[in-house]
């Protein structure tokens, strides 16, 4: 089952997890002087809006359903 | 505190959009690279720290418009002054702009996959886990193995999650891919969805490359 046929609410936490994860983990370091407890991560996930849609808009074009 | 956003290759205009704390975005080119950032009076705490995870994010992302090449820097370091800013960039410019050629052209593509059901969580004996533990590595090995294999022949680069598979989760990965090889990527993803209902298949983005903003270790 693809994320696409899934309700969108779904595929908004799942894209959301997915930008967190990126913007907390991922990207160039630094300084390595991390002002943000991992533990904060939870608290970003729950109740976010969606930035940014999922796989969907690779034929839409991005930017269209950002929040 | 200056807040850094990302590393951009010719940015041609900051974009019209606030930065974290609605701060101005501010930019300053050092040896070829431009930083674009805001400053800030403290770091984010507490519930405005989701507002500003998702401002970081939609900053980054409106730079993959207006630029040649974005290298997204990771939320939550502090930059104490432009000086410790300039001296940041200066020591590591040289790889900035060997990425910038890595990523030119690429958008970056998240890829999850789980098993539909809790093969391990119910075993009747330590051999039945054993037994459904074997299982699942040989269908990591080969179905999505070959997921894996047809996305990376599509992709510049691919990065597997370093951390260990959780639970029912049998891939997670990023793929650097051409946005002229979008489709492809799609097509392969909706066929191997569409041919294992077994299995959920996440696919996100296009994001910008925050998974390869950095040389392999």
């Amino acid at each position: 089952v693809s994320v696409v046929d899934r309700p969108t609410s779904l595929r908004e936490q799942v894209t959301l997890l997915d930008l967190v994860d990126r913007v907390l983990n991922k990207g160039v370091v630094l300084t390595g002087d991390l002002t943000l407890a991992v533990a904060d991560v939870d608290l970003v996930y729950v109740g976010l809006r969606v930035l940014l849609a999922s796989v969907s808009t690779l034929e839409e074009g991005a930017g269209e359903a950002r929040a | 505190m200056i807040h850094v956003y990302a590393f951009a290759d010719r940015l041609r205009a900051l974009p019209a959009l606030a930065g974290v704390d609605d701060a101005r975005l501010e930019q300053v080119c050092v040896d070829g690279v431009t930083t674009v950032f805001s400053r800030r009076a403290r770091p984010s705490a507490g519930e405005a720290l989701r507002a500003d995870v998702v401002r970081h994010g939609a900053v980054v992302e409106a730079l993959m418009d207006v630029a040649a090449a974005v290298l997204p820097v990771r939320f939550g370091e502090g930059v104490r002054d432009d000086g410790e800013l300039g001296r940041s960039v200066a020591t590591r410019a040289d790889e900035l702009r060997r990425r910038f050629e890595s990523v030119r052209g690429c958008v970056e593509i998240g890829l999850r996959v789980w098993s539909a059901d809790a093969p391990l969580a119910n075993a009747a004996s330590g051999a039945d886990y054993m037994r459904r533990r074997q299982a699942l590595e040989a269908e990591r090995r080969t179905t999505v193995g070959e997921l894996d294999r047809a996305l990376r022949a599509l992709a510049r680069e691919a990065r597997v999650d370093g951390a260990p598979l959780r639970g029912r989760e049998m891939l997670g990965a990023a793929y650097l891919v051409p946005r002229t090889e979008l489709d492809a990527v799609r097509a392969v993803v909706d066929a191997f969805a569409s041919t294992n209902d077994g299995l959920t298949v996440v696919c996100t983005g296009p994001w910008a490359p925050f998974s390869f903003a950095s040389e392999a270790a």
